[in-house]
């Protein structure tokens, strides 16, 4: 990996050229020396500091680590949800750390599928509606937006349900409408903050298990977790301390369940 | 009982530990209060109590001569007394004049707005002096020119008299006419026209003397007094009505050669031609309604807060509800504090209103009548409506919250954890709803202030037909001066002469009356050559009586004929000018010129025909009218304006005007010099007033429904932070959200404009008789005000819709 000054020092040129590679080389996410800065008074908190990683195409990685240690934070800057205090991010050969927040909400809307620990479905919407609302900022057509957020909903085998309101479904098919949604705009990577925190066991692994065929079906999924076993289903953990990397490492596929 | 104090402590400990929200809650509230407290106070000085001071007030009307086309005439003194006799269903009927008289030298004298009144006046009205005694019906009795009495205002004795204890029994100069005191009434009571005050009255019996005038008491056909009587208990208005035009008509066929076709009738004193009730009446109703519709929306408001501040609340209720509180005991505490709140608002707004109160005197124009202090303290009435409002307020905001409280039961309010259960949308229902109802009222109110805008607008541009611009008048009193009839004219025309060769002024005249002020004016009966009246036609014109240039001097342009001039003496012919109007309708066949009509057993000839002016209101109907020259029809009891066309702006030729008529004859009082622009602004008063006021209630409302907008969408985006975090996670752009807040605020303003366009029109129509000019055409007033509010909105809803869409998506999905 390239030292921090020599990154710093590109020109916009090299930095689309090197973007531009990245894409080429099948790289979807790369951050050099990434840093999230919090101002609490009058104390620092780097929330994220200096990350380097590398997610390719097709990977189905899990960054895991103790409460407190960063990984919301990093998932939030790889979602394009928030901005580095330090650092570049190319996401898809694009330069994200750089963007305005328009082009951020155009990048969420297209590049990204977003799996919430709570869910975070609209209370007064359908399943159906729910699914459609990232259609409709890309500005689909209505007629086409119902038949493909149908579409989803049936890879999620929620089709029947799909004119329930939240608080008419259980927390496992809550949670199934938000990879409905996650998953409408065809996303490059789709990423998951704790996607069982609120859900019992047997559900968690039935979600766990929709991950697995997800990434089989060609998507490349990021998976935010604290516990061992669920970070276990991917096929790489980042082990994330103290908002730095501590280890990254290929899960030993006999261990895998 | 206990309960209550222990609740009232807690509520104002509550309050007081929220600062921002309580004083908030107070100033709007005050201010609502303040405007109906003031409103409603004149409404019931004007309208209510006509007549203060006067006992039993409500059983005196007024009652008038009535002409055979309908017009109200004063009456004669003859007509009084036999009125007076023969009335059964009238306890009394009271007669009186109102002049101003000199009182003390003319150098040093006070001009007193008097009243010259019939014997049993104060009797009959229940004016009970503070000292001494009034008049009595006998010694009026007697002869002409006796008794030489005069009551005085409380007023007046502590003012111009200093208090003076030995007052009784002293002898004062009136007119040079020495009068003796005889009694002091309270300064409650202010004669018998609504908004002027009176601060002396001597018997009528005394008119020659004070005016120089011919007794004209005797004569039945000079007809100069106001009549008013007092219904005699558990009799109605009808009944009254119906006897007075028998006695009209009984007179009619005793006397043709003066009743003939004369009638008569009596109405309360709120619908008599004379007065402020007539000026300001039908807006004192529009304000009225305005101002009610000011205290909705800070209720509104209020009840918006309190609804916010209790679901805020929910946990305390929570632990309330806990430690054994039940639903009902907690709606009452929270009531108890919406009550301390309307009644500190209350006083508040009472101190404030016996500030505002004086705001109508602002716009008083510049005039030579006594008006009276329309800002009187705070009656008992005032009091009552004020605290009466204060208390509904206090329900209608408290509603809400209770509301809220006792349909959805507190535990599940309890419950009402999650920001998207069905209470909090209920919530939010009435939320809305509130502000629609305040956005609609606050349409309600700019289109009031709209229309009285516009008419304002058009009374001020309204061409009167001359041109008032560029013109001084002074009014001149004669009565001190010691001139015969004949020496008078001459003086007229020495002045004349005088005025307009000064440099500065263009020309200059005399006139008996001007156009467009408080008064009407003067009628006469006529005869016209060749014309024969339809049975009941109504002869009696309106005229003025000026000297030659009169015409050059307003710009009242002649259609043919000449002007009066220096010729036209009363050794010569006497001549008149008509207007047009007077040609169309009595001498159709030309030539008008030569034409002849029979007034004061004279023949006036008629040498020429001036264009219509406005005479007496800007939106009156076109109407006959005559002008005669001063030298030929003066007479000893008329006042006299003066008209003077300056090269400058004529404010600054007062002085010069004065001086020059001081020097002509230094005997001779000046009772006021004013443009006549400002004193024409007397015929739009009301537009004035109306445009004025109800601005400020408008904008008032602009900005509290505004401010309630803001508030409501703040807190509904506050509410929707979670919403608009998953929203922008997916991938909307900030001006998505922008839209999508703005779309909401907007939504509820455009609601509110189409609820409120209704009312609104219901308003024109009860408005229409105060405005001028406003009609169908106008329609715009509404787009207009329309735009002011959806602009307004717009930056209501722009301002957190901003915020909203500047949300870091991070924070809000933290948003639990
Ligand atoms: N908005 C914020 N402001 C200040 N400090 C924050 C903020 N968000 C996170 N932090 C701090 O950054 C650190 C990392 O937090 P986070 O990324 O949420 O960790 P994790 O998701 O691994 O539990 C923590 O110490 C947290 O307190
Ligand atoms: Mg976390």
């Amino acid at each position: 990996m390239p030292a921090l000054e020599a990154v710093q020092e590109l020109s916009p040129k090299e930095l689309e050229e090197r973007g531009e590679r990245l894409r080429n080389d099948g790289i979807v996410i790369r951050t050099y020396d990434l840093w999230k800065t919090y101002i609490m008074g009058d104390q620092e908190i780097h929330a994220v500091s200096g990350v380097d990683i590398e997610i390719r195409r097709g990977e189905y990685v899990a960054i895991m680590g103790p409460s407190g240690s960063g990984k919301s934070t990093l998932m939030n800057l790889i979602g394009c949800l928030d901005t580095p205090t330090k650092g570049l991010y190319y996401l898809n050969g694009k330069l994200a750390s750089d963007m305005e927040d328009d082009e951020l909400a155009r990048i969420r809307n297209k590049e990204i599928g977003f799996v919430f620990q709570t869910f975070n479905l609209l209370a007064r919407a359908s399943a159906l509606h729910n699914v459609e609302l990232p259609l409709i900022y890309a500005g689909v057509p209505s007629q086409e937006r119902a038949e493909r957020a149908r579409t989803a909903l049936r890879s999620v085998d929620l089709e029947p349900r799909m004119h329930h309101k939240p608080n008419e479904l259980s927390g496992g098919q809550r949670q199934r409408v938000a990879i409905a949604r996650a998953l409408v705009n065809r996303p490059s990577i789709l990423l998951a903050d704790e996607p069982t925190g609120a859900l019992d066991t047997a559900t968690g692994k039935e979600i766990m298990a929709l991950f697995e065929r997800l990434h089989s079906d060609g998507n490349t999924i990021v998976l935010v977790t604290h516990e061992p076993d669920i970070a276990l289903y991917a096929h790489r953990v980042i082990h994330i301390r103290d908002g730095k990397v501590e280890l990254d490492e290929e899960t030993p596929r006999p261990e895998r369940k | 009982m206990h309960s209550f104090f222990q609740d009232l402590k807690y509520a104002v400990r509550t309050l007081l530990k929220r600062p921002l929200f309580t004083s908030v809650a107070l100033t709007s509230l005050a201010l609502g209060i303040a405007v109906n407290a003031t409103v409603f106070s004149w409404v019931d000085r004007i309208l209510l109590r006509p007549l203060p001071g006067v006992i039993n007030a409500g059983e005196i009307v007024a009652l008038k001569t009535v002409a055979p086309n309908g017009d109200l005439l004063d009456s004669s003194y003859l007509d009084f007394k036999d009125f007076q006799k023969q009335a059964t269903t009238l306890s009394a009927v009271i007669a009186f004049k109102q002049r101003p008289l000199y009182l003390g030298d003319v150098a040093t004298g006070e001009r007193v707005w008097s009243e010259m009144v019939s014997g049993n006046f104060f009797d009959v009205l229940g004016v009970r002096p503070i000292r001494g005694r009034t008049f009595s019906a006998e010694e009026q009795n007697s002869r002409p020119g006796s008794p030489a009495t005069a009551v005085l205002s409380e007023t007046l004795w502590r003012g111009y008299f200093r208090s003076d204890p030995d007052i009784l029994g002293r002898k004062i100069e009136l007119n040079r006419h020495p009068f003796t005191v005889i009694g002091i009434v309270p300064s409650a009571f202010q004669g018998t026209v609504n908004g002027l005050r009176f601060d002396l009255w001597v018997p009528l019996t005394m008119v020659s003397e004070l005016t120089g005038s011919f007794y004209w008491p005797d004569d039945r056909n000079a007809r100069p007094l106001d009549l008013m009587a007092r219904l005699k208990p558990n009799t109605s208005l009808k009944q009254a009505q119906a006897e007075v035009q028998t006695i009209a008509s009984r007179l009619a066929l005793e006397y043709p050669d003066t009743n003939r076709y004369l009638s008569a009738a009596v109405m309360p004193i709120a619908d008599s031609p004379a007065g402020a009730q007539r000026i300001l009446g039908r807006l004192l109703k529009v304000l009225l309604v305005i101002a009610a519709a000011v205290l909705l929306i800070v209720c509104a408001n209020l009840g918006n807060l309190l609804l916010v501040r209790a679901t805020m609340r929910t946990k305390e209720f929570g632990i309330r509800a806990s430690l054994g509180a039940s639903p009902r005991r907690i709606a009452q505490q929270l009531f108890t504090e919406t009550l301390v709140l309307a009644v500190g608002g209350t006083a508040l707004g009472l101190l404030a209103s016996a500030w505002m109160v004086h705001a109508v005197e602002f716009f008083v124009p510049p005039t030579d009548l006594p008006l009276a202090n329309l800002a009187h303290g705070f009656h008992g009435l005032d009091l009552l409506f004020t605290c009466a409002l204060g208390f509904l307020a206090a329900i209608f905001c408290g509603i809400a919250p209770a509301l809220q409280l006792f349909r959805h039961g507190i535990q599940e309010a309890l419950r009402e954890g999650g920001r998207f259960s069905s209470p909090a949308a209920r919530s939010r229902i009435l939320r809305s709803g509130l502000v629609v109802f305040e956005l609609s009222l606050a349409l309600f109110a700019l289109i009031g202030s709209g229309l009285f805008i516009r008419s304002f607008q058009n009374a001020r541009n309204a061409y009167p037909g001359f041109e008032p611009e560029g013109v001084l008048l002074a009014g001149i009193d004669l009565s001190q001066a010691h001139l015969s009839k004949p020496q008078r004219v001459t003086f007229f025309q020495r002045l004349r002469d005088q005025l307009t060769s000064l440099p500065g002024a263009r020309s200059a005249s005399l006139s008996e009356h001007v156009p467009l002020g408080f008064d009407n004016g003067a009628w006469e009966e006529i005869r016209i050559e060749g014309y024969i009246p339809k049975a009941g036609e109504n002869m009696k014109l309106w005229r003025d009586i000026v000297s030659p240039g009169y015409f050059a001097t307003l710009k009242i342009p002649l259609a043919a004929g000449r002007d009066f001039n220096e010729r036209d003496s009363s050794a010569s012919q006497p001549v008149a000018i008509v207007n047009e109007t007077f040609v169309k309708r009595f001498l159709p066949e030309p030539p008008a010129l030569g034409r002849k009509f029979l007034l004061w057993d004279r023949e006036f000839t008629i040498i020429g025909v001036a264009r219509d002016i406005k005479y007496q209101r800007l939106n009156e109907g076109p109407m006959p009218y005559f002008y005669l020259p001063l030298a030929q029809a003066y007479s000893s009891d008329m006042g006299i304006a003066v008209e003077v066309r300056t090269a400058s702006r004529p404010d600054t030729f007062a002085e010069v005007l004065r001086s020059r008529i001081r020097s002509a004859d230094p005997n001779v009082l000046i009772s006021v010099t004013i443009p006549f622009a400002s004193f024409m602004s007397a015929s739009y008063f009301a537009q004035r007033v109306g445009a004025h006021l109800l601005t400020v209630l408008g904008v008032i409302s602009l900005l509290l429904a505004i401010l309630g907008l803001y508030g409501v969408m703040a807190y509904s985006t506050t509410q929707r932070t979670g919403e608009i975090g998953i929203r922008m996670a997916l991938g909307a752009q900030p001006a998505q959200v922008l839209q999508l807040v703005m779309r909401e605020g907007m939504g509820l303003c455009l609601i509110g404009i189409a609820l409120g366009l209704i009312p609104s029109l219901v308003l024109a129509r009860l408005a229409a008789s105060a405005l001028y000019g406003v009609g169908n055409h106008d329609g715009w007033i509404y787009f207009a005000g329309a735009l002011i509010l959806s602009a307004a909105a717009l930056l209501a809803t722009w301002l957190p819709a901003r915020r909203a869409a500047h949300i870091e998506p991070t924070k809000a999905l933290h948003w639990e």
